[in-house]
């Protein structure tokens, strides 16, 4: 390897303060007054390392995942290499690129157990909660026009992440979700009922996609087409939700939700009353003090029901490795049966066992070889994405590119979570919200590049990257001027702020070559200049790799 | 190129720019292939009428009747088919013109009327839909064409920003979006010295303080990045496509297709009967897109919150024959010049906007919202000109016959257009979505 230039004291310092500074007003502005005394800044030493029984796991799925490559005599991909992993890490679990420092701290980090050090750390930090909402609520709340338009997405959002920051059991989170009253803007989850109208079916599709990972609206006109469930399963589980007030509510108009006495399904077309029924049970319910909403809250999320955990967990898989192990991960059928069921059936077990700890279910699957693999490939089929011989390729979503850009530049998110417009539509108004817009793709597979020509000017020339390359604007540029820097020093701070990664022994005497030929101080700048803007327009940084 | 040669390019780049070296061997430019292409393509030109266009003092006109308002009507060149006075160049232009007037919809609002008409769907709907210019130009463009398949003109999206977009077909089927940088419209503007509408589109051009020589560099830069990551992590899956459409990008910008962006190509004497507001300039920006084998053009005419609309609550009949000059000019030149290139037999012009307007003319002599019997208007090619199709009562008040939807005003377009109004879309969670929802009107159909 090429003898890396070390950094100086006084320069890790100079991109320090950047880095503090941008940070700081990100933290601060995340959180309100409750949550800040909740979180300390941890350190490496808070975390102590893993239960005897999540050894056991991690040893059962890397177990599990090379034998099946043994026997398709798949070789698998290298561990990834240490920037490899950082990257990853830090935009799997907190939706964000590192900052240099952050960088630059990891990679010189000798001790042999830095990168479940990182994983610790990474989970204990207020970015996790914010980016799991942000997943979650992408998830669940339906794109679609006239939701967008809803007010509380906000309240919705800062819901979500409340309670993944307090790492509530997931149980408890969807069983509150289930049971919402109340108004969209003052009840965070009131708005998820809301969004699908109040409407029995609408609630059946979205809650059985979304928690049980089976998709039995095709069930609603007729029976389902290659899987078991009948149009009565369907209108069964409908039935739950048929007795929520107001009913008949049109997306966009808001009102309280409760839940009242009367109301029923009926099958299309008919008048044929249908009793609630939960799906693969035989018996109708036999109603009693409760509400039917809180009947199938409990049992929905009863350690019993088989499809519960498992959903979740292959949920968390997919969103890690970009590839569920089934796949896609809210469409588990009998045509779709998965390659690893007996893994899928253990991990959906220890997450029940461990009353559904999200956080520590992140903190195992993180800690596998298999996620620490590196994303090489040598062609289209060396490694089938379903047998996680190699981690695959994911675009960052939009809201991440927009923030990546911000981290690497050195400049404060705008975006911070307290202060948004409260519906999407009124957020796709700001700068970041217009950007958004321009590359939202529709929920679904992370390893499909979906955006075109348009959304490629927008970065070769539009505001957002000509404002963060401008020599006199962007705030890593301006600190990069600072005369104790070595132009090697310099191009070395900028693939570390972008691709967070030092650049190869190659690139970096290309690059150097390319600034030592610059005949004064001000063509070094916009040498300097260039070099971010290729990188940001690069692959590279648009993935989570 | 070595990675020796690539280092050595790289340094001496910047100077190599400063001395004036332009030749552009970085990528290979295939652009000229898309104009190759452009007249075996069909192509569909929306003209969007924005607030709702009166019908009654347009197509479908009331003489005699006290609903039918000051204007008078004029014959075209099509025997029976009368427009409004106001419509003098498209009345010349008659038999290739079939007017709807049986059109009946259901939403009476700006925002769902437009999202309405724009994908078919009515808002509240399980999915986001993609407006019929996603869908359209996704059949009717190829893939790998350096160029957007379609491309919307100074569009006034607040209103409904869904309406505008590709749903769930995904980003890579939104418009390329040309803007407007100065909102004048013609008839504000008679005189020799006036200026053009400024139309634009976002980003194609490099930010104005970058030189040739910055921008060349930066992507010799760029593509040893792509090069280096590319390498290492195999020419697969994403990775792959992100760099092919930048490539795409990247050759559109160098591309002499671009070029039928800038319309300063043009004669004044071109540009004036186009007329010189954003319309008019949009209309001649269509045909140069046309031109260049595009697949879908979108131009917008009224324009909400300082300008004239068709949201004629009050004053109508003023603002309506302002606009309808505009959209005269614009229209009729466009389908004169198209003709001339042969390019109107392959290209299909569709007029219409949110709703229509009551027949009643309020105290402020001014019409409303009317959604439940309206028109809009076909022209060009695989229809059938020179008729109405369908009939209101005399007051204007109902549809009398051939009563028609949204769904199948779109199925007829997208037939007009050879295209399967059933063709289907697969969403996100493997629904098949029809393109359109109805039925062709075969009696418009050529």
């Amino acid at each position: 390897m090429s003898n890396r230039t070390r950094l100086s004291p006084i320069l890790n310092l100079a991109v320090g303060i950047c880095a503090v500074v941008a940070f700081g007003h990100a933290a601060e502005a995340h959180l309100t007054a409750g949550e800040r005394s909740a979180v300390t800044p941890s350190t490496a030493d808070a975390f102590t390392g893993v239960s005897s029984d999540d050894a056991k796991m991690i040893s059962l799925i890397d177990k599990t995942l090379s034998d099946a490559w043994q026997a398709d005599a798949v070789v698998p991909a290298e561990r990834s290499s240490d920037a490899e992993f950082l990257r990853r890490a830090f935009l799997d679990l907190t939706g964000r690129i590192p900052r240099v420092s952050e960088t630059r701290t990891f990679l010189d980090d000798a001790a042999p157990n830095k990168r479940e050090q990182l994983i610790g750390d990474l989970l204990e930090r207020p970015g996790h909660p914010s980016h799991l909402a942000d997943v979650w609520c992408r998830f669940l709340l339906p794109d679609t026009a006239a939701v967008n338009q809803i007010d509380g997405s906000n309240a919705f959002e800062s819901w979500m992440r409340n309670r993944f920051a307090e790492n509530r059991s997931y149980a408890e989170i969807v069983r509150e979700l289930l049971l919402a009253t109340g108004e969209p803007n003052e009840s965070g989850p009131v708005l998820f009922y809301t969004s699908l109208e109040l409407k029995p079916e609408k609630v059946a599709a979205s809650t059985s996609r979304a928690f049980l990972g089976i998709q039995i609206q095709c069930a609603q006109c007729h029976n389902h087409p290659f899987d078991k469930w009948t149009q009565n399963d369907f209108w069964g589980y409908a039935a739950f939700f048929a007795r929520i007030s107001p009913q008949s509510t049109q997306a966009g108009r808001q009102g309280t939700v409760r839940d009242s006495t009367t109301g029923e399904v009926m099958l299309p077309d008919s008048d044929e009353v249908v009793a609630p029924r939960f799906l693969l049970g035989k018996d109708a319910i036999k109603q009693n003090e409760r509400s039917r909403r809180q009947l199938l809250a409990e049992w929905m999320t009863a350690p019993e029901n088989p499809y519960f955990a498992k959903a979740a967990v292959n949920r968390i898989w997919a969103q890690l490795f970009g590839h569920g192990i089934i796949d896609p991960p809210d469409d588990m059928n009998e045509a779709n049966a998965p390659r690893f069921g007996l893994l899928l059936d253990e991990l959906a077990g220890y997450f029940a066992s461990t009353n559904y700890d999200v956080r520590r279910f992140y903190q195992l699957l993180t800690m596998t070889n298999a996620y620490q693999l590196s994303s090489e490939h040598l062609s289209e089929n060396d490694r089938p994405a379903g047998l996680f011989a190699s981690m695959q390729l994911k675009m960052l979503t939009a809201e991440q590119l927009y923030n990546c850009v911000s981290v690497a530049t050195c400049r404060p998110y705008d975006d911070v979570l307290a202060s948004v417009p409260s519906s999407r539509a009124k957020r796709a108004m700001t700068n970041r919200g217009t950007f958004v817009d321009k590359f939202r793709a529709p929920t679904g597979n992370p390893t499909e590049y979906r955006s075109g020509i348009p959304q490629a000017l927008m970065l070769l020339n539009g505001k957002l990257v000509d404002d963060a390359t401008d020599l006199d604007r962007s705030d890593i540029l301006v600190s990069l001027q600072a005369p104790f820097f070595t132009d090697d020093e310099r191009v070395e701070t900028l693939f570390l702020a972008t691709l967070s990664r030092r650049p190869s022994a190659e690139m970096q005497q290309n690059f150097a070559d390319y600034i030592a030929a610059c005949r004064s101080e001000e063509e070094k700048q916009t040498a300097l200049g260039n070099i971010l803007w290729a990188l940001l327009n690069s692959a590279e940084f648009a993935m989570n790799h | 190129m070595s990675q020796f040669n690539r280092r050595r390019f790289l340094a001496r780049s910047s100077m190599l720019g400063a001395l004036g070296w332009s030749a552009s061997g970085w990528l290979p430019l295939l652009a000229d292939q898309v104009a190759a292409q452009a007249k075996q393509r069909r192509h569909c030109i929306l003209l969007w009428m924005n607030g709702g266009p009166s019908q009654t003092d347009t197509f479908d006109m009331k003489p005699g009747h006290k609903n039918g308002g000051t204007f008078k009507e004029i014959e075209t060149d099509a025997p029976g088919l009368r427009f409004s006075e106001h419509l003098p160049g498209l009345a010349k232009h008659g038999k290739h013109i079939a007017v709807v007037r049986s059109l009946s919809t259901k939403e009476g609002d700006h925002g769902r009327g437009t999202y309405l008409m724009r994908t078919g769907q009515r808002l509240g709907g399980p999915l986001r839909y993609p407006a019929i210019g996603a869908s359209l130009s996704k059949e009717l463009g190829d893939p790998a064409d350096a160029f957007p398949n379609y491309v919307s003109v100074a569009p006034y999206r607040a209103v409904n920003q869904e309406a505008f977009g590709p749903g769930f077909l995904g980003p890579r089927h939104a418009p390329l979006t040309v803007a407007s940088y100065n909102r004048f419209r013609s008839t504000d503007n008679d005189d020799d010295e006036a200026e053009y509408a400024d139309l634009r589109v976002n980003d194609l051009q490099a930010p104005l303080d970058l030189d040739a020589s910055t921008i060349r560099t930066r992507l010799e830069l760029w593509q040893s990045l792509q090069d280096d990551f590319l390498t290492r992590k195999g020419r697969v899956g994403a990775a792959r496509a992100q760099n092919t459409v930048y490539e795409r990008a990247l050759r559109m910008m160098e591309s002499s297709a671009a070029r039928a962006f800038d319309l300063s190509e043009e004669s004044d004497t071109v540009r004036d009967a186009y007329g010189r507001g954003q319309f008019g300039q949009g209309c001649l920006m269509a045909r140069r897109l046309v031109e260049q084998g595009i697949a879908f053009v979108e131009v917008s005419l009224g324009a909400f919150g300082g300008g004239r609309t068709w949201d004629t609550h009050t004053a109508n009949f003023p603002t309506v024959k302002t606009l309808s000059e505009e959209l005269d000019a614009g229209w009729s030149t466009l389908m004169t010049e198209l003709e001339e290139r042969g390019l109107l037999e392959s290209t299909t012009i569709l007029w219409m906007g949110e709703f229509g307007r009551t027949p009643g003319i309020n105290g402020n002599s001014g019409r409303d919202h009317f959604p439940a019997a309206w028109s809009c208007v076909f022209a060009g090619g695989g229809i059938r000109g020179g008729q109405a199709y369908g009939k209101t009562t005399d007051d204007g008040m109902k549809v009398d016959d051939g009563k028609v939807d949204v769904g199948d005003i779109l199925a007829t377009l997208a037939q007009s257009l050879g295209v399967e109004p059933d063709t289907e879309n697969i969403t996100e969670i493997g629904r098949p979505i029809k393109i359109a929802d109805g039925s062709p009107i075969k009696d418009l159909l050529t």
